[in-house]
């Protein structure tokens, strides 16, 4: 809740910011609240960091030139959040989504072939993490990268909080049965 | 550490989850490349401003001038439609003129028209009038 109350003060700062025409100071704020939010929603959502990059910062072009006509009718965040979502699905659409081996999230490449069960357990769990369908691994992704509530990832991809928890539980369970099938099913305690 | 040397180990899925997938950070420069790009659209945004307004420009003086031409074209075949006209009028009406009213008349008629001219130019014209004052 306090994330939320943070959030909606930080929303209304760069509005107020924004309309007293202190411009700078306005997106100096935005950077300082969003960019980082935006990027990782966007390498989330694309994978691939340099793509991320490259439309985390077109995202934040149009928010800034678009803030101006900003209506209130939505709170800011979910405005912003609506807005680089497009821009990723325009992008996947346009280009299609990264093809497997090309992950940047899995750091292992390196390790193809090799036995999963002499992998290092954090880059072995991100590849298991990375096989997930999209709707189980985007919010995963987001989940464990920001420590925040299963509310403020639904906030980023645009969508009921009962559907995140639904995906985030059958995520779990996916990957309860990737390592079990792995023969690695004691290794994990799943509460 | 390699997986077969702490299978025996039961972690929390959840803090191995976290420990995996740690967050990102930024690029390097993230923000100084995206204020760049920034300032390069705005100019460009502003460029074509420039250029939407020049061409307008241009426009509405192509159109300013084909208009006077337009004008001058209607000027023209106005005066020349108006002499030719009166011309047929007096060639018309003269022999009737003559006939009824004499000869002095019809020197009359000319002056009578040309001082209606003038009054005409004197009151609707500032240049006809500072000229005749």
């Amino acid at each position: 809740v306090s994330g939320f109350i943070e959030s909606a003060a930080d929303d209304q700062t760069i509005l107020d910011l924004r309309t007293a025409g202190r411009l700078e100071e306005a997106l100096g704020r935005l950077f300082d609240v969003y960019e980082t939010r935006i990027y990782r929603l966007c390498l989330a959502l694309l994978r691939e960091p340099s793509w991320a990059e490259d439309i985390a910062q077109q995202s934040l072009i149009r928010i800034w030139k678009g803030l101006a006509g900003f209506d209130g009718r939505s709170a800011l965040s979910t405005w912003i959040y609506a807005i680089v979502r497009n821009r990723c699905h325009t992008a996947l659409s346009t280009r299609g989504p990264r093809t497997e081996g090309e992950d940047a999230l899995v750091e292992c490449a390196d390790e193809e072939g090799v036995d999963p069960l002499r992998m290092d357990q954090a880059a072995l769990l991100r590849r298991f993490v990375e096989a997930l369908p999209d709707n189980y691994r985007v919010p995963v992704v987001l989940y464990y990268y920001e420590e925040e509530s299963v509310a403020a990832v639904a906030e980023r991809l645009g969508c009921p909080e009962g559907t995140v928890k639904t995906n985030l539980s059958r995520a779990r369970a996916a990957l309860k049965a990737q390592l079990a099938s792995a023969g690695l099913g004691e290794w994990l305690s799943w509460q | 550490m390699a997986v077969n040397e702490r299978s025996n180990e039961t972690l929390s899925a959840e803090a191995a989850l976290r420990n995996a997938l740690a967050p990102p950070s930024l690029p390097a420069d993230f923000r100084a490349k995206t204020l760049m790009r920034l300032a390069a659209e705005e100019g460009r945004d502003a460029e074509a401003q420039r250029q939407a307004v020049e061409a307008e420009w241009q426009q509405l003086q192509e159109q300013l001038r084909q208009e006077s031409v337009v004008l001058r074209w209607r000027t023209l075949v106005g005066l020349l439609g108006g002499a030719f006209a009166a011309g047929a009028t007096v060639m018309a009406v003269m022999p009737w003129v003559t006939a009824h009213w004499g000869d002095g008349v019809a020197r009359w008629i000319p002056v009578g028209v040309a001082a209606t001219g003038l009054l005409v130019s004197w009151a609707r014209v500032p240049e006809v009038r500072r000229w005749l004052s």
